[in-house]
């Protein structure tokens, strides 16, 4: 598995889309509002 | 001694065109010169040169426009604002004490927080406080006869009969002491002095003697400090004694000296 | 103390003759504190013209200070002198210098450590070599001080004689810190040698950490009286100031210049340096005199570059602050003919990010191995010159309805969406995240890494670029486009967050991937091009150049008031001038700054030539 280049790049992408997802939804609620807007 | 000259030039070079493009690379704009403080000529002063000089402010001495534009979505557009002032006397948000619509705007522009659009209150407020400055204070430092002629100025944008009274010479006098002697005129040296050319007893009594717009001032150090005094003085608006209307001029601060307004606090607190 | 003063005479006999000098230096400095008492201070600055115009409470009221109202005939004039220009570079000179002296004994500081910790001298030699050139800058510091003080006395006596009233004590602080400030950078530089090895080496490190204590508490000293002109405090609302020195000093703005400031000192500083390497670089004649100051040319752009990339979050913070203090002054700054200005910053800065960026690439020449990274480059220069051309895209540009018909419009017709603020804080997003991997290709180009996973870790480090990028992209353009101003300003924290969580992580995955790696072949130090210490000279220019703007913005945003809306401009001067103006008066200054700093470059290469000199003097 260490070898399988391509497998670990998807697997550290969507690790890390989510963890910078976490991070805007994190930052944006000590704000005081909400990742998506809803106007 | 050859690298030194090449870095010379070079550097001359890169200098050069920053320069350059400071100068030719973008559109050459004049900056406005710095506001002159004008006198208002009253005694020539018609309907139509009071709305002219309350755009003449809205536009320019007011900054008005840095926010209630088109372009930036700061703040509200105030085209119809004079039209629509009425129905948002009667809102449950308006927190305000204002009778007409006319009264709406005056204090739109002294206590901005009164009334909040809707999604222009300063971030987590819950459009509860309105980022606006202060229109009396600072820079802008509207005086009373201003902020008058740029309600008439939105009264006439809106479309509406202008139903601010203009202002005769007589009444401008009694709201702007001297202005031309600022700054030249010898200091008071007492409290009855002060008293006396800032014309209190107008509306406050003194001693039993005086008017009855604001409140009795006869014993006033026996309820309120010399904190409070001196705030009431500099910035009336900042609470309003119960029962009593908001028309005491936020334009004291601007013409007593701070001696003076020592003197005055001091005599004022000592009045048990 | 005692332990410590015992320990230092038993370790160096002569430190007993220190001790009494040293006692007479500390009962001297007691003596100036107890004759200047700060009661006398205020009453010897109390100025006659100002209580002659605006009287203050006698007797029943403590001292408050009046703002003087002035008129034109109260600024004095000399014939032939333009007072505001004069001020102007005199002052931007001096800030310049002191900007530069304060930030080199920071990371030579730094420096010194990292030798004492490798053991390696070259870092030493290195570090020595930064303080000796900044030890002329010193004096020239002073003097350009004690001229701005004189002008401002002779220019503006008005202006400050209201700021020494409201100051007064501090700026006696001020000047017995200097006291401190010299005698431990003389101890600091001419001791270098003296304090080798050991404890002593530890005496000398503890000495440049307070001579760094000592300068940073200067600067911060000097930035309170600038920040309170612009956004005053301590004042009631009539403007009166009652006497509370540390509330004028402690204003809105002090903090977010002071980090501001203190962060763009360093990078400055590293790039003055940087073009003293490529100075001695280009004249050198030996090849172990290239590879030396091709070694330092490289040190020093690297603490310009690693100060560089945290200054747009540290000038965003300062921005948002003076909204925050005053939206008019905000919109004054970002609205109208100033927004013009930060068209001219991008191409400044974008100016910095490719030179440094440029050089780090020929710099790969260095090593045999950069072969394998050269066909990224491209990629590399195509991102970051899009993200600065993003950047440069003005957006709306209106203050006044005059200024709207000048422009024929707000908004530029087809480029207008690339101009709004979030376009723009994803184009430096992205411009910092690429330097950072031209940093990380650099790092690479001379090693092989050997441990087992590479392959797995280059596929985290794509994944984790690919997905920070696309999280900058989404934050940009959602929030951006699609709501409103609130969601706007809030989208830039994550964006920061996210560029600064990348750099760390992957640079600290790197360092992991490369422990133990082996090197190519030794790096050839010296095997670089000419024109890239044209890129470092390129650097030091436009970094003068752009101090020089960003200071006449930050005084500009005053506009007609010494004192923002407490204290007003009335002298002839008070107009704010046009860019091409202002650009040409910091042309006039950088000039005048390189020639100056050429002439302190020569003077540390003077000090050590020697002509022979048979025959003049006489026999002995």
């Amino acid at each position: 598995m260490m070898n399988n280049a391509p497998l670990l790049f998807v697997i550290t992408l969507v690790a890390c889309a989510l963890l910078f997802l976490g991070l805007d939804m994190a930052v944006m609620k000590l704000n005081g509002l909400t990742l998506l807007y809803h106007p | 001694m050859q690298h030194f000259f090449k870095v010379l030039v070079f550097s001359l070079l890169m200098i050069g065109f920053f320069a350059g493009f400071s100068n030719f690379g973008i559109p050459e704009i004049k900056p406005a010169p710095p506001p002159v403080q004008e006198q208002l000529d009253l005694d020539a002063i018609t309907p139509e040169r009071f709305i002219a000089l309350g755009e003449k402010l809205f536009n320019g001495k007011g900054t008005c426009t840095l926010c209630h534009n088109a372009v930036g979505g700061r703040a509200p557009l105030l085209n119809q604002t004079a039209a629509i002032a009425g129905d948002r006397l009667v809102e449950a948000r308006y927190q305000g004490s204002a009778g007409d619509a006319q009264g709406y705007l005056v204090e739109s522009l002294l206590e901005p927080s009164a009334y909040v659009v809707a999604g222009f209150g300063k971030a987590g407020s819950a459009d509860t406080v309105s980022p606006m400055p202060s229109v009396t204070a600072g820079s802008i430092g509207l005086s009373e006869v201003e902020i008058s002629a740029v309600v008439a100025y939105l009264q006439d944008l809106a479309g509406l009969e202008v139903t601010v009274a203009i202002p005769n010479t007589a009444e401008a006098e009694a709201s702007e002491p001297d202005t031309q002697a600022k700054g030249a005129r010898v200091a008071l040296a007492s409290a009855e002095e002060v008293i006396t050319r800032f014309a209190c007893t107008t509306c406050h009594k003194l001693a039993g003697e005086g008017g009855e717009l604001g409140p009795d001032l006869s014993h006033i150090g026996a309820i309120r400090d010399a904190a409070y005094l001196r705030r009431a003085i500099l910035d009336p608006a900042a609470d309003i004694a119960a029962g009593y209307p908001p028309v005491m001029p936020p334009t004291y601060a601007t013409e007593i000296y701070a001696g003076e307004l020592e003197l005055l606090v001091q005599h004022l607190a000592a009045l048990q | 103390m005692r332990g410590l003063l015992a320990r230092c005479v038993a370790l160096h006999p002569g430190f007993a003759r220190w001790r009494w000098a040293l006692s007479g230096l500390v009962a001297l400095a007691l003596a100036a504190f107890v004759l200047g008492a700060p009661g006398e201070v205020q009453a010897g600055a109390s100025d006659n013209a100002i209580e002659a115009t605006q009287p203050v409470a006698g007797g029943l009221a403590p001292a408050v200070i009046a703002p003087p109202e002035l008129t034109a005939a109260d600024y004095p004039s000399i014939t032939g002198v333009n007072s505001r220009v004069t001020v102007w570079l005199v002052a931007q000179l001096h800030l310049w210098f002191a900007a530069f002296v304060l930030a080199v004994p920071i990371f030579v500081f730094i420096i010194e450590a990292i030798g004492m910790k490798t053991r390696d001298k070259r870092y030493d030699d290195m570090a020595y070599e930064f303080i000796k050139i900044s030890i002329t800058a010193y004096s020239l510091t002073a003097i350009l001080g004690g001229l701005l003080l004189f002008s401002l006395i002779v220019l503006y006596p008005h202006l400050f004689s209201y700021l020494s009233r409201v100051f007064g004590e501090s700026m006696f602080y001020y000047a017995l810190l200097f006291f401190a400030e010299s005698a431990a950078l003389y101890l600091y530089y001419y001791g270098w040698q003296w304090l080798q090895g050991g404890f002593r080496k530890w005496l000398h490190l503890t000495l440049g950490l307070v001579l760094n204590a000592v300068g940073t508490t200067l600067m911060f000293l000097a930035n309170g009286w600038v920040t309170f002109m612009m956004s005053p405090a301590g004042l009631d609302p009539a403007g009166l100031f009652a006497g509370d020195t540390w509330a004028a000093m402690h204003n809105y703005l002090w903090n977010p210049i002071n980090l501001h400031r203190f962060i763009a000192n360093i990078a400055y500083g590293g790039s003055i340096v940087g073009a003293y390497a490529a100075f001695r670089f280009l004249s050198a004649t030996r090849p172990e005199e290239r590879a030396h100051y091709d070694w330092m040319g490289y040190n020093a752009n690297f603490i310009a570059i690693l100060a560089l990339l945290p200054l747009p979050f540290a000038g965003y913070y300062l921005a948002a602050e003076i909204y925050a203090y005053s939206q008019q002054m905000g919109i004054t700054l970002m609205g109208g003919i100033f927004a013009w200005l930060f068209i001219i910053q991008a191409v400044l800065i974008g100016t910095l990010f490719l030179s440094a960026n440029y050089y780090l690439w020929c710099g790969m020449g260095r090593s045999d191995g950069a072969v394998r990274y050269n066909r990224y480059i491209k990629y590399l220069a195509i991102a970051i010159i899009g993200s600065f051309l993003v950047w440069f895209t003005p957006h709306t540009l209106v203050l006044t309805n005059e200024e709207l018909k000048a422009l024929g419009g707000p908004y530029h017709k087809y480029l207008g969406p690339l101009g709004i603020m979030p376009a723009k804080n994803t184009a430096v997003n992205v411009m910092i995240l690429f330097t950072a991997l031209s940093f990380l290709f650099y790092r690479r180009s001379n090693r092989i890494a050997t441990v087992a996973w590479v392959k797995a870790g280059n596929a985290a480090q794509l994944a984790l670029y690919t997905a920070g990028i696309a999280n900058l992209l989404f934050l940009g353009i959602y929030h951006g486009y699609f709501t409103n101003t609130v969601y706007k300003v809030a989208a830039s924290i994550p964006q920061v967050m996210t560029t600064l969580l990348i750099i760390v992580v992957s640079i600290t995955l790197d360092s992991v991937m490369y422990r133990g790696a082996r090197e190519v072949a030794p790096l050839n130090w010296g095997r670089v091009p000419n024109r890239a210490q044209y890129a470092l000279f390129l650097l030091a220019v436009a970094f003068t150049w752009l101090m020089g703007l960003m200071g006449y913005i930050r005084s500009g945003i005053r506009q007609h008031w010494h004192v923002t809306d407490v204290f007003r401009d009335a002298s002839p001067d008070a107009y704010t001038p046009t860019l091409g103006y202002a650009a040409n008066v910091v042309s006039m200054g950088t000039v005048l700054f390189m020639a100056l700093v050429i002439f302190v470059f020569w003077l540390s290469q003077v000090s050590s030539r020697k002509t022979p000199n048979a025959g003049f003097w006489k026999a002995h």
